[in-house]
């Protein structure tokens, strides 16, 4: 207890005082995550919308890889990224094994399905006349389709944020193809479970905590929203 | 043999419109589960004829509409509008209005055509008036009543003044004074062509004849 204790004292010493290792960490984790979250939502929002409105013969197939896509464990996400960059890999020429860029495209791998399969059952559950009305008045494939976003808007949020919350706590990927490299791909996972393991536990406890603020920061905004919703 | 006698029917229909009718349907049948839901042997309709669709429930007047106006792809016979898909507007039975304002419902169909802001504004405020809304321009649509929702819809889609028209029962809900607002805006269409749905009589002057669907509730064969 008394491990716990002092730990929670130094974290919060180190929070107070700015500590530069841990707002470094803190920072890489937000703009990787936010970073690949954002691409995640680009690439996802149109097509979890095209599976809950276009109906083709793969349809049911690719929604079942996405729900399924959204268990995939991190490490899995990781030795296959592990693979494309390593220097044998496909990738392997463009040397981005143990840089930032390398965990944006395993933390995006990992986001895209949550992303798709959240919006794509948010725009399905819309009212089939939103979208009747939007065509009858002339709107256009992506007038539509932000009509949608905007009706929807609630469960593409959600759809972000959850994605958000998985990719800034993720260790898995990370620690496989970021290498945990200090100033370069260090991020606030990689560094607690680091600085544990150096017996620094009141700096990893400091980092965890600030996973955890993330964590419940993004949690509290949806239950709000969630509450919102129903109030509507 | 049945391409050829449906061939042929297009090509009458198609002559149908050229001669100058807004529509003109020929053995329009729409068969779900195995259950006959509308039917109509031969329709035409010139432009500028406001016509009245009577029919019990379940006579199929809002599949009609749905068909006409291009949401309903699954019927057999055939028919012909002589008018762009933009430029029908359909309004459902139970309208639906996006998340939002008044306005910013109102003004929809002008912004998806890509009407400047000034136009836009003129219109808007123009028919927001003549349906007796403008002072609920501002208001979230969460906060209306069943009458200002219907009123909003019917709004949103005159504002647009398209060549058709097709008001699936636009009277139900509205009070005698809100009947009364949308009786002399529907009046003011005088390019469009319009059908209204009704399982009643409607008020003197707001159609120029009947139609009389039967009900179709026999099994197809």
């Amino acid at each position: 207890m008394d491990l716990i204790w002092e730990g929670f004292q130094d974290a919060i010493q180190l929070l107070v005082h700015f500590d530069p290792t841990v707002l470094d960490a803190a920072a890489r984790s937000l703009w990787i995550s936010t970073l690949a979250v954002g691409l995640a939502a680009l690439a996802g929002l149109p097509l979890g919308t095209l599976l809950a409105r276009i109906s083709f013969p793969a349809r049911r197939f690719v929604v079942l890889v996405c729900r399924a896509g959204m268990a995939f464990p991190t490490v899995f996400i990781g030795i296959v990224c592990y693979a494309l960059f390593s220097r044998r890999g496909p990738l392997g020429p463009f040397e981005l094994l143990y840089t930032p860029w390398v965990i944006v495209f395993g933390e995006f791998l990992l986001a895209l399905p949550m992303v798709v399969s959240i919006s794509h059952g948010a725009v399905q559950a819309l009212d089939p006349r939103a979208g009747e009305t939007a065509w009858t008045l002339g709107a256009t494939a992506f007038r539509r389709w932000r009509t949608y976003m905007s009706e929807a808007r609630v469960g593409v949020t959600l759809a972000v944020l959850t994605a958000f919350s998985r990719c800034v706590t993720e260790l898995g990927i990370a620690m496989m193809v970021g290498g945990n490299i200090k100033s370069r791909t260090r991020t606030l996972a990689t560094a607690t479970a680091l600085e544990t393991g150096k017996g620094e536990f009141g700096r990893g406890m400091a980092m965890s905590l600030i996973l955890l603020a993330i964590a419940l920061g993004v949690t509290l905004v949806i239950v709000y929203l969630s509450r919102e919703e129903r109030h509507e | 043999m049945t391409t050829v006698c449906g061939q042929f029917l297009m090509t009458r229909i198609l002559c149908f419109v050229r001669q100058g009718k807004m529509i003109a349907i020929n053995d329009l049948c729409v068969i779900k589960n195995g259950r006959t839901i509308c039917s109509v042997p031969e329709l035409a309709i010139a432009p500028g004829e406001r016509v009245a669709i009577r029919g019990p429930n379940g006579s199929g007047k809002s599949t009609l509409l749905r068909v006409l106006c291009g949401l309903e792809a699954d019927y057999q016979g055939s028919y012909a509008v002589n008018a762009s898909l933009r430029d029908r507007v359909y309004v459902h039975q139970s309208p639906y209005l996006f998340r939002g304002t008044v306005l910013f419902n109102a003004s929809y169909g002008l912004r998806a055509r890509g009407v400047n802001r000034t136009e836009c504004e003129r219109l808007t405020r123009h028919w927001l008036e003549r349906l007796g809304l403008y002072s609920l321009a501002g208001s979230r649509v969460t906060h209306l009543s069943g009458g200002e929702r219907r009123r909003v819809a019917l709004a949103r889609a005159m504002i647009l003044q398209p060549r058709l028209l097709l008001l699936d029962e636009p009277l139900a809900e509205l009070d005698e004074e809100g009947a009364a607002a949308a009786s002399a805006a529907i009046d003011e269409l005088h390019g469009s062509t319009i059908l209204i749905s009704s399982p009643t009589i409607l008020p003197p002057g707001l159609n120029s004849r009947e139609y009389q669907l039967e009900p179709s509730s026999h099994q197809a064969s």
